[in-house]
């Protein structure tokens, strides 16, 4: 499957001015930064590398890699949950404050196999703050024409994100909770198997999720059933974000003619997105 | 302007700044981030015998002001190194220095020679110190595998050759001693410290290799002190390496004793990190007078 696309090479260092910043749920923010150049190349699938310090401080030490929501004129989106010292520093940020930015980072999601005159129907998987880079995948297949149907699963009805923003591009979305507050009660994976068995081939579709571990680990599974291409956007701890440290690996299923040597992956420069059946999945 | 040369043994840099191994890929990720014919030296991610897949993730963890690796030196291997990577980094405008570990001193006296087959070669850097492989690749905790290792090094390669120093042992003099004893022209003082850390939710480490090294700016007063040590017991040059982010960083090492640093995991949150350590060195220099940067190497006031 066709694995070029942008690297680093294409990214850039610059300080990006804030220029929103809004609480979109609870410990949920949702942030927009003037990056012209990052928003001129930014594909779906590829992230920002965001330093949350100031430059003279020392800590938090490293840069947090945040999804790509969404780009707009001058203006890339990103949605966090606050979960350390990292993303709390930059909830507190405030607009006309500058970000020191790399992006963007990593290789988009593949469409290549929308190529062709019939498009495959496309099914997006998200989990809690995963979904941001579905989002933007989804206003991506919207411009080729294409409708995906998006399925997202959250711990209770206010950590929902990006309903809004799939339904501004006509995108039907269903919801799964944990509590049941809203939407199925249960998994976003039932969600997934009742929806791939009511296409009349279920083989003919594309997975995209990003969410947790245990979320893609089963979302990969109910593909493989049924054989359904599958790309998933991976999370690791990320230091530098451009290849060079060899940190934020994921394990892939041994291949043939390749060494051991070959066994990791960085998810940096040849994910975030990985297609689901090349993973070893549970080797985390 | 400040004369910013420095002679490290038989080899004489541009500047004194050199990229720590293993923070900088084998050069060719960085060349879109800065400008790699202004570095004093490049020192590439390690390579070893065979190839290495490294350790499972989680591999890396951030902790105050710095991080704790365990990658477990993957890499392609000497024989892919020298048909994929060395072809870049030869050309890439500035000496290269060529960081290599191995399980045994045969190892290193089999990579010695390998690399003393290639052309444009600075130097060769001996990882005596790695904390993060399961059979215990630190030779630097002990003088005498120490001195026997570098000088297996010293009979296989002309070339310049570095020791990269462990800060995890209780006198590093004596190791520094050492590795002078077997022959190496140089020291680089040190290696991360080996740390750990909990996930207290799940009570468990937050790396799969349960300890890690632990690098950036919380072991800068560490590495500075051990640098001072070493630069005092040993009569070869001293390479200072341990938290250095900015040029103030950089030149407490180098009033401390050293002829050089490296910058490390300050490249991971800054790309373009050992350029404006470069730039501010030169601005302190011109500032406070000095006429090369040898002047201060050293220079430390004690009464």
């Amino acid at each position: 499957m066709n694995l070029t696309g942008p690297t680093s090479q294409t990214a850039i260092s610059m300080l990006a001015p804030l220029v929103a910043i809004k609480t979109v749920a609870p410990l949920h923010f949702q942030m927009s930064l003037l990056a012209p150049v990052i928003a001129s190349r930014a594909l779906a699938g590829q992230f920002v590398h965001v330093l949350p310090r100031n430059a003279g401080a020392s800590d938090p030490f490293l840069r947090r890699a945040f999804s790509i929501m969404a780009t707009r004129g001058d203006e890339i989106d990103i949605l966090f949950r606050v979960e350390g010292r990292g993303t709390r520093q930059l909830s507190m940020l405030r607009v006309g404050d500058n970000l020191d930015v790399l992006g963007p980072l990593g290789r988009p999601f593949d469409l290549s196999l929308f190529h062709v005159k019939h498009p495959l129907p496309a099914i997006l998987v998200g989990g809690g703050v995963g979904v941001p880079p579905l989002v933007f995948l989804a206003q991506t297949l919207h411009a080729r024409r294409i409708t995906p149907l998006t399925l997202i699963g959250a711990r209770t009805a206010s950590d929902v994100v990006g309903e809004g923003e799939f339904s501004a591009v006509g995108v039907e979305t269903r919801l799964a909770t944990d509590d049941g507050s809203v939407g199925h009660h249960g998994r976003v994976t039932h969600l997934l198997e009742q929806a791939m068995g009511k296409l009349p081939d279920g083989s003919r579709a594309v997975i995209y999720a990003c969410g947790p571990y245990p979320m893609l680990q089963a979302v990969a599974t109910v593909a493989a059933r049924y054989g359904a291409p599958c790309q998933v956007s991976l999370e690791e701890n990320m230091p530098c974000g451009i290849g060079v440290c060899n940190g934020c690996v994921v394990a892939m299923k041994p291949k043939q003619n390749e060494g051991d040597y070959g066994r990791y992956r960085r998810i940096c420069l040849e994910g975030p997105a990985l297609w689901a059946h090349e993973i070893e999945w549970g080797k985390r | 302007m400040a004369d910013l040369e420095t002679q490290i043994g038989p080899l004489r840099l541009r500047n004194p700044v050199l990229t720590a191994s293993g923070t900088f890929g084998y050069g060719d990720e960085m060349a879109p981030w800065l400008d790699l014919t202004r570095l004093g030296a490049l020192v590439c991610k390690t390579v070893t015998r065979a190839p290495r897949a490294g350790n499972a993730p989680p591999r890396t963890c951030e902790t105050s002001s710095g991080m704790l690796n365990a990658i477990g030196l993957q890499n392609v291997g000497i024989e892919a190194f020298r048909r994929d990577k060395l072809p870049f980094l030869r050309d890439c405008g500035t000496p290269l220095i060529v960081n290599i570990a191995g399980e045994t001193v045969e190892d290193f006296a089999f990579l010695c020679r390998a690399l003393s087959e290639e052309s444009g070669i600075a130097g060769i850097e001996l990882n005596i110190s790695c904390p993060n492989v399961a059979h215990g690749l630190d030779f630097a905790t002990d003088p005498h595998l120490t001195e026997d290792v570098v000088a297996h090094a010293r009979r296989a390669t002309s070339l310049p050759l570095f020791a990269k120093l462990s800060p995890n042992v209780s006198d590093i003099t004596l190791v520094a001693r050492a590795a002078q004893n077997g022959g190496t022209d140089a020291l680089c003082v040190a290696n991360t410290f080996v740390g750990l850390a909990i996930d207290v939710k799940a009570r468990r480490p937050r790396l799969s290799n349960v300890t890690g090294g632990l690098s950036g700016p919380a072991i800068k007063p560490l590495a500075l002190r051990a640098v001072w040590k070493c630069a005092n017991a040993v009569s070869i040059p001293v390479i200072g390496v341990g938290g250095i982010v900015t040029p103030h960083d950089a030149l407490e090492f180098l009033i401390a004793g050293a002829r050089a640093v490296q910058i490390g995991s300050a490249t991971f949150a800054q790309p373009r990190a050992a350029l404006s350590v470069i730039e501010g060195i030169e601005t302190y220099l011109d500032e406070n007078g000095f006429q090369s940067v040898g002047e201060i190497v050293g220079s430390l006031k004690i009464e």
